[in-house]
């Protein structure tokens, strides 16, 4: 069971079971509130009486009556959050992400810290020795202090790498300033011509990391190795190799980049020889991971942070207010120039290139503000205009925009695409963490009068009732389906696998098909897809798929194979089925038949292959699809220096007046095969990954033969939980679903 | 008619082909202005792709073919005019056969052009015909658009067959009359008739077979047509009363063209009293047959929608009514169905404005009927999350536009340089005791 309390719906709320909307900033009051229900059903015993006393005092005043009022929670889910709590076994409470720097982003982490102590004394699912890399980071306020230092004069040299603070700050910080102190000399190294490179006195373009030898350490026990996966493109130097050249005269510590860094690993891991190097390389790197639980430290927190616990500020007074989201696509705005994270869209609002401002409907009603009309946000500290995206998914009064657009410079997909919400933050550090505030008072809103068609790619939020991204409850996922499916409708069809075991002479007029040996099939859990798209993006790498842009994506041409489509649910709110949408591989495939020249054609294999050399282009097929997974080449895309060079040599580039569509990575089936027949033996099960597959970091996706009865797909179709989208038309889909399990709340 | 005697038939349709006035040529010089716009946008197209067009994924097929249906639709009319009627002997029709017939073959062309306009590859066009090859490969006969192929190539090939056999005695008749190059061109055409006894024989044994032949093609050319969407499987084309349908509302439409070229014709050639207002009266009576016919196909769809319980149909066709495309469903209604009830009244049946007036809102109707069940049907189909929405773009606007020019321009070319009514049918026309056909 999994809560998300937050005042917009993330996707980690959206693979939440239960997702609570509340006020922006009252998320430590929640905390503390659902402290002292610990501490009122008598839990905390193990704890020294004055952290005890502590937390008496600090949650004293956040009775469920206040809290209620404050935080706009519904009062239903809280107490069932409440009970939930209290009678787990084994809860885990995390702080906030991205807001961990918010207002009372400190107080709210400490409480959920307490929170977890008080239910498990030994904080057996915390692991403090394994920490993450991104701790060490310098925090927002050592960060302005030292452009304020630098402003100040006296600095006269520095080196920027990977970062673009003139755009990720927020612009009320004087960055720019700084950095046109004539007394300083700049140095980016970098590969694109971004705001901050911009400024610079100094470029230097370097390798990319797929192009050099380097080490990773993610995690404290976890060192991943990096080796050159490209000849050398350009005559650049390695960054390495660049500052061991300019920074020693004489006394080089090593001849080369890679050099030292061999012989650095091999010290800190105590390797002896080189050969021990070779084996980590092949491995990919070292893994000590211990997955013991860490050591039980007992703090009482300093008086000055138990100070803070007790005063918080309040939750915002304003009526409206402003949220930053972290993007899954663009992170701190460097994916903002990649054209594949441009085009796919958010997962949640389904919107590509632009960055809207999503906004609750009541809200929007206020101000007479329609889906697409350009608002503009006034805060403090700056104002953005962007196009609004009314949604139901966050609280009353709240505005949320992603971070990642709205570049000035950066590349021709970043460049004037989308708006940086940055804008509207304060460079402020909040002062009792010296954390970034991602939130902002808003003072108005106000309509530009100009309004933009969003370049969305979701025809409807809902599933309209239909059989396409199912869910089951849990306590019936493991039962066996109804025996009285035996009808036609859309509910009551039976389920047909795509082999001659699917076929009824009393449903189906043809034979079926005489496959080869093998039938490839797909199997989809949607209980483990969590919608973040991310086989979307290696479809678009793996098979050359056009990135059409802002234009026609507005206009419904994007070209992904593979789209994760995102269906709320009209009677619960929060109840959201993501379902990757590809061609279904049919066994009786409505495409095949109405084409004029056999350009779709269903292969020994089973595999519904496109020709594109025979395709003349009369889009019989994909009005013909029920599962409109077809894309049609309106233009030839183009991919411009050095772009081309990210082609998959294994695919066709497709030109213009073709249609394509997913083919199950056939070059990948080509592969398996050639080296199954070198050995002189049939492909295994697992020999064939597609890349949509091997991307999944959840592996919700499943691909094999179905006709090998001990392959992973076959075993996987008998899960009670499997079905066919739209099965009822009898199209036999090879990509079979796993419905999502729900928890009832 | 009766008080017309040979010749005076004979003058006032010869007359219609003395040499026309400036303003005839400098319409004829818009419309070929308007055909070279059409033309220059699809050579545009060739050149960037089919995405210069609004179409997109669901709706990937646009106005290319709303027009390819609608003028298919337009050419039924004269089939059925010259080749049914001619069956029936409902003698009122001989005055507007021929032209009706040279509307329908200019038609078939004008339908003709849009599947190649509206292909991706058009270069690659001859994939669809059965042309024996080295690799074996053939088209996929399952497939509704190998049968359209068939269907229209035939359609057209019969149509102006029996276009041009119906016409020789009169080319032969402007042969005689006329002197010069004119003759020489129309002795050949008129392939050497002399109106001998075997001529006449051979010729109306022939027209009589011809429209035999013709006739079950009126019904075969817009069934097939139906079947291009009645094959698939979208909520909204796949029904089985869209053969019937089709060919009811093509026979509308193509009346309703009819009416549309006759009333203008009549005016500029001094028609009056070849072509009574009797005629036309037939016409718009027909109409009101078609058009109640059109409005009961409506109503099964809605009703097989509500009745299937299918919540695929059942949206589909809610959306029609109430959906973004409600204008459409609407102008398709009212002028499809209601309009021509107007008809019933004797008064405006037999008033020329009104059945003008009523004939263009009936074209109008036809091709938004096309659009709404074209468009509708796949932009809401079965996947909610692929919905889509689709608007022409200005290049398929000119594209359309130069299609209307060239058909306009065939048919004004047409008028000033064959006999635009036959001379021949309206000499034995029942009641004239002279020779019959058959």
């Amino acid at each position: 069971m999994f809560f998300e309390i937050s005042p917009y719906l993330s996707l980690t709320g959206a693979n939440a079971d239960q997702w609570l909307a509340c006020r922006p900033g009252s998320e430590a009051a929640i905390a503390l509130g659902l402290v002292r229900q610990t501490l009122d059903v008598g839990k905390g015993g193990h704890l020294p009486q004055a952290l005890r006393e502590l937390l008496n005092r600090a949650s004293a005043q956040y009775t469920k009556e206040h809290l209620l009022q404050h935080s706009a929670l519904s009062p239903g889910l809280y107490e069932n959050l409440v009970g939930r709590l209290t009678e787990a076994k084994k809860p885990l409470v995390m702080g906030t992400g991205t807001g961990a720097s918010d207002l009372n982003a400190l107080q709210t982490n400490m409480a959920v810290n307490l929170l977890n102590l008080l239910h498990d004394p030994n904080l057996g699912l915390h692991d403090f020795d394994n920490r993450h890399r991104v701790e060490m980071a310098a925090t927002h306020a050592g960060i302005m202090d030292f452009f304020k230092a630098m402003n100040s004069g006296g600095t006269d040299l520095l080196l920027l790498n990977n970062v673009n603070p003139v755009f990720a700050l927020p612009q009320d910080g004087d960055i720019r300033q700084a950095f046109e102190n004539k007394d300083l000399f700049v140095v980016s190294f970098s590969n694109f011509m971004d705001e901050t490179s911009q400024s610079a006195d100094l470029i230097l373009p370097f390798k990319m990391p797929l192009e050099t030898w380097d080490e990773y350490g993610g995690k404290k026990l976890v060192t991943s190795t990096l080796q050159p996966a490209m000849g050398r493109t350009t005559p650049r130097p390695g960054i390495g190799d660049m500052l061991l050249t300019v920074c020693f005269k004489n006394n080089q510590p090593a001849r080369t980049y890679k050099d030292w860094l061999v012989r650095r690993l091999l010290e800190q891991q105590g390797m002896a020889t080189e050969a021990e190097w070779v084996r980590m390389l092949q491995h990919g790197g070292r893994f000590a991971l211990n997955t013991k639980a860490g050591r039980t430290t007992r703090i009482l927190p300093p008086d000055h942070l138990s100070d803070i616990l007790t005063t918080l500020g309040h939750p915002k007074t304003s009526e409206l207010a402003f949220v930053a989201a972290p993007s899954i696509r663009f992170f701190d705005g460097r994916g903002g120039n990649k054209s594949w994270l441009c085009e796919i869209p958010d997962p949640l609002t389904m919107v590509a290139w632009q960055s809207p401002i999503v906004i609750h409907p009541e809200t929007a009603k206020q101000g007479n503000i329609s889906q697409g009309d350009i608002i503009q946000v006034q805060s403090e500290s700056g104002e953005l205009k962007a196009p609004a995206y009314l949604s139901g998914h966050v609280e009353q009064g709240v505005l949320v925009a992603s971070i990642g657009q709205g570049h000035d410079e950066y590349g021709r997909y970043a460049k004037d695409m989308g708006s940086n919400p940055f804008a509207l933050l304060s460079s402020k550090p909040e002062p009792n963490s010296g954390g970034r505030n991602f939130g902002a008072d808003v003072i108005s809103i106000k309509k530009t009068g100009l309004s933009v068609k969003l370049a969305h790619t979701d025809g409807s939020r809902t599933q309209h009732g239909r059989k396409i991204a199912l869910s089951v409850p849990l306590a019936d996922a493991a039962k066996a389906q109804s025996s009285l499916q035996q009808g036609l409708g859309m509910n009551e069809f039976p389920f047909t696998l795509p082999l001659s075991s699917g076929y009824d002479p009393g449903r189906d007029f043809y034979p079926p098909h005489d496959h080869d040996g093998y039938r490839w099939s797909m199997v989809v859990d949607l209980d483990r897809c969590i919608g973040c798209g991310a086989c979307a993006s290696a479809c678009y790498a793996e098979n050359n798929v056009g990135v059409v842009g802002e234009k026609n994506v507005q206009k419904g041409r994007e070209m992904a194979w593979l789209q994760v489509q995102r269906y709320f649910d009209p009677e619960q709110k929060a109840k959201i089925t993501f379902l990757p949408m590809l061609c279904q591989h049919c066994d009786n495939a409505p495409c095949e038949s109405v084409c004029p020249v056999f350009a779709p054609h269903h292969s020994r294999e089973g595999i519904n292959n496109q020709i594109y050399n025979r395709c003349i282009g009369t889009r019989f097929c994909s009005q013909n699809c029920p599962y409109k997974v077809r894309r049609f080449n309106w233009f030839d895309w183009k991919w411009p220096a050095p772009l081309n060079q990210q082609l998959n040599p294994d695919v066709t580039v497709r030109s213009k007046g073709v249609m394509e569509k997913c083919s199950f990575c056939i070059q990948r089936i080509k592969t398996a095969r050639n080296i199954a027949r070198n050995e002189d033996r049939l492909i295994r099960d697992g020999d064939v990954t597609p890349a949509c597959v091997q991307t999944c970091p959840t592996d919700a996706l499943v691909f094999g033969n179905l006709m090998d009865k001990e392959s992973r797909v076959r075993k996987m179709v008998e899960d009670p939980r499997a079905y066919q989208v739209m099965g009822y038309l009898n199209t036999k889909p090879a990509v079979i679903y796993l419905k999502k399990v729900v928890q009832e709340i | 008619m009766n008080q017309l005697s040979y010749a005076q038939i004979d003058q006032t349709i010869l007359d219609t082909l003395h040499p026309p006035r400036k303003s005839y040529w400098a319409i004829v010089a818009v419309l070929f202005l308007g055909i070279l716009m059409g033309a220059a946008c699809w050579i545009y197209q060739i050149f960037m792709g089919i995405g210069v067009g609004g179409h997109n994924i669901p709706v990937a097929w646009g106005t290319y073919l709303i027009n390819f249906v609608f003028w298919v639709g337009i050419a039924h009319s004269g089939t059925l005019i010259s080749a049914i009627l001619h069956l029936f002997r409902a003698g009122w029709r001989n005055p507007i056969a021929r032209a009706a017939e040279t509307m329908t073959v200019f038609a078939v062309c004008t339908a003709g052009l849009f599947p190649f306009i509206h292909l991706g590859r058009v270069w690659q066009v001859y994939y669809i015909l059965p042309y024996p090859n080295q690799r074996t490969l053939w088209p996929n006969f399952q497939s509704p658009l190998v049968f359209d192929v068939i269907a229209i190539s035939t359609y057209l090939m019969v149509s102006s067959l029996f276009w041009y056999t119906g016409m020789l005695p009169d080319l032969a008749a402007v042969r005689d009359k006329a002197t010069g190059l004119r003759r020489k061109i129309f002795a050949v055409l008129s392939l050497g008739w002399t109106g001998s006894h075997d001529h006449w024989r051979h010729y109306s044994r022939g027209y009589l077979f011809f429209a035999a032949l013709a006739t079950p093609l009126v019904v075969s050319v817009h069934s097939v047509v139906s079947w291009d969407f009645a094959l698939g499987i979208a909520p909204g084309y796949h029904s089985t009363i869209f053969a019937p349908y089709f060919v009811a509302g093509a026979i509308h439409s193509g009346l309703a063209m009819v009416l549309t070229l006759m009333i203008p014709l009549r005016r500029i050639f001094r028609y009056q009293e070849i072509m009574p207002v009797k005629v036309l009266e037939n016409v718009a009576k027909t109409i009101v047959f078609t058009g109640l016919i059109v409005g009961f196909a409506y109503i099964t769809e809605f009703f097989m929608a509500w009745y299937s319980r299918n919540s695929v149909e059942v949206e589909v066709f809610r959306w029609r009514v109430f959906g973004v495309y409600k204008p459409e469903f609407w102008i398709m209604v009212v002028c499809n169905t209601m309009v021509p009830l107007l008809f019933l009244f004797k008064k405006i049946r037999t008033s020329i404005p009104w059945l003008f007036g009523i004939s263009i809102l009936v074209n109008i109707g036809m091709w938004f009927e096309r659009f709404v069940i074209i468009i509708t049907s796949v932009a809401r189909d079965f996947i909610p999350h692929a919905w889509g929405f689709y608007r022409p773009s200005m290049i398929e606007w000119g594209i359309m536009i130069g299609s209307f020019s060239l058909f306009f321009f065939l048919f004004l070319l047409f008028v000033k340089h064959l006999p635009s009514v036959s001379m021949t049918e309206l000499k034995v026309a029942p009641g004239r005791g002279g020779q019959q056909h058959g």
